[in-house]
């Protein structure tokens, strides 16, 4: 098995074939896997997630990709949640009572529509939006990036030193995280145009993916 | 120092209102329609996606007119093709009436589906298909026209009739059930580019939980800002992206960022 692949986690809960599609686009052949075996390895493993957070556990664990996923991330092998994968990678949400994988510190909470100053605001936060990220992130995309969020639940300490990017919705909150080898994304790059190419691409090459 | 002050307020974090072009298919045509009838040739789908990815559009969403009325399954292969040229959110609509088709839908890349004929007859299937795959995939179309002045019905084109039912209760029941969002179609607007109507933005907006997108009659950038003003989340168009002049003359357009931005 080439180690320089990149995986692409089918569980049945994402949008899979669009980060297939976008990860083809740049120039990478991602493989779809649903069920992982002893030969599966990878120099990066997307795990893309659509859905209920309970539903999303459920799935990762009947698969035996949870488990796959946590001693990866303690060999250090790069991860990458995107959307409800980054929640999964995760310690827990407030959408479901099943812990998350735990290979992330932190957890979700629920977007209020009620705002401080009394107004509302629609939940899912639902459009386009634009991320500052931190440190070496800050050079992964082009400046006036922009990306595509569908989120009713968000990352919930602003504070956290495993965030290296945040979005404004309201308030402002953690959309894009890090620790050890995992990397976790609120919104969706595989949807968002070429900045989301360019970040995919970067995330990628320095995983060590072959093209 | 004030373009530095302009360019620094366009980087600062913002939350924009979404512009999407909704493409028309027929078999494997694209078309456009004027109040729901006398599609006109516009041109191959797929061409016509890749400029719009050039465009880097904010979101697409594809309607087949033609399923539901032929009663026959959405074209899977032609929607594979487009779904896999679409780095943008793609929503698709016509002839679902069942979680199989949904699900398939969703296997070949598409984000979400959006629901219309069958939900009239069938609002389980909108809770059905949420409970599995998220409320934020099941957009719920509404179809609307106006009988009078003051009197808003709403419009089952498939059966070409105005069930006897009031819209802002069927709305309401479709949000109840897991709708994630709603597509509303003022039909007397469809294709007429003279502007939307903005009191039954008002309407449908008043209380609404989930984001409204106001479809029928932009003809101008006026017009997206006047539905925004009006309560709409987001505006979709079909006319306005894909005519030019009073003739109508086929170019595929789009607005560019910074006129996306001005809107907020």
């Amino acid at each position: 098995m080439n180690s320089k692949r990149v995986v692409v986690i089918d569980i049945g809960v994402g949008n899979v074939k669009s980060v297939a599609n976008i990860l083809r686009k740049i120039g990478f052949s991602p493989e779809l896997v649903s069920i992982p075996d002893e030969s599966t390895s990878a120099a990066l493993y997307v795990l893309p997630g659509v859905g209920a957070f309970d539903q999303g556990m459920r799935c990762l664990a009947e698969t035996g990709w949870g488990s796959f996923l946590i001693s990866a991330a303690d060999q250090e092998v790069p991860i990458l949640g995107l959307c409800l994968g980054m929640q999964l990678l995760c310690s827990g949400s407030e959408e479901g009572d099943t812990p998350g994988l735990g290979i992330i510190p932190g957890k979700f909470i629920r977007f209020t529509e009620t705002l401080q100053e009394g107004s509302v605001q629609k939940v899912p936060h639902m459009g386009w939006n634009t991320v500052d990220f931190d440190g070496p992130a800050r050079s992964w995309t082009p400046e006036n990036s922009r990306f595509y969020f569908v989120h009713s639940y968000f990352f919930d300490d602003v504070n956290s030193p495993v965030a290296i990017g945040r979005t404004t919705y309201g308030k402002t909150f953690v959309s894009a995280i890090k620790h050890g080898s995992a990397i976790g994304f609120q919104f969706h790059p595989e949807k968002s145009h070429r900045y989301g190419m360019e970040l995919l691409s970067t995330v990628a090459s320095e995983s060590g993916v072959s093209v | 120092m004030a373009w530095n002050f302009c360019r620094q307020w366009r980087q600062s974090p913002v939350f924009r209102s979404r512009l999407i072009p909704v493409m028309l298919i027929d078999g494997t045509a694209l078309v456009k329609t004027t109040k729901f009838s006398s599609p006109q040739y516009v041109g191959d789908p797929l061409n016509t996606i890749r400029i719009f990815n050039e465009k880097e559009v904010d979101e697409l969403i594809v309607l087949d007119i033609s399923a539901t009325k032929l009663n026959r399954d959405p074209n899977y292969e032609l929607l594979e093709q487009l779904a896999s040229e679409c780095f943008m959110p793609l929503c698709y609509g016509g002839g679902i009436q069942n979680i199989d088709q949904a699900q398939r839908l969703f296997q070949l890349g598409i984000e979400k589906i959006s629901l219309r004929s069958s939900v009239l007859r069938n609002p389980r299937l909108i809770e059905e298909i949420a409970s599995l795959f998220g409320s934020q995939a099941v957009t719920v179309s509404i179809d609307v026209i106006r009988s009078s002045i003051d009197s808003i019905e709403l419009f089952d084109s498939s059966r070409k009739q105005n069930p006897e039912i009031n819209w802002i209760d069927t709305l309401k029941q479709f949000v109840s059930v897991g709708a994630g969002e709603i597509l509303l179609t003022s039909v007397d607007r469809e294709g007429s580019r003279t502007g939307m109507d903005l009191d039954l933005i008002r309407q449908a907006s008043l209380g609404l939980s989930v984001p409204l997108i106001a479809h029928g009659g932009v003809g101008r950038m006026e017009d997206v800002r006047d539905a925004l003003k009006a309560g709409a989340d987001a505006v979709a168009g079909g006319s306005f992206f894909v005519f030019h002049g009073k003739h109508k003359a086929v170019l595929i357009t789009y607005p560019s960022r910074m006129q996306l931005d001005d809107l907020g």
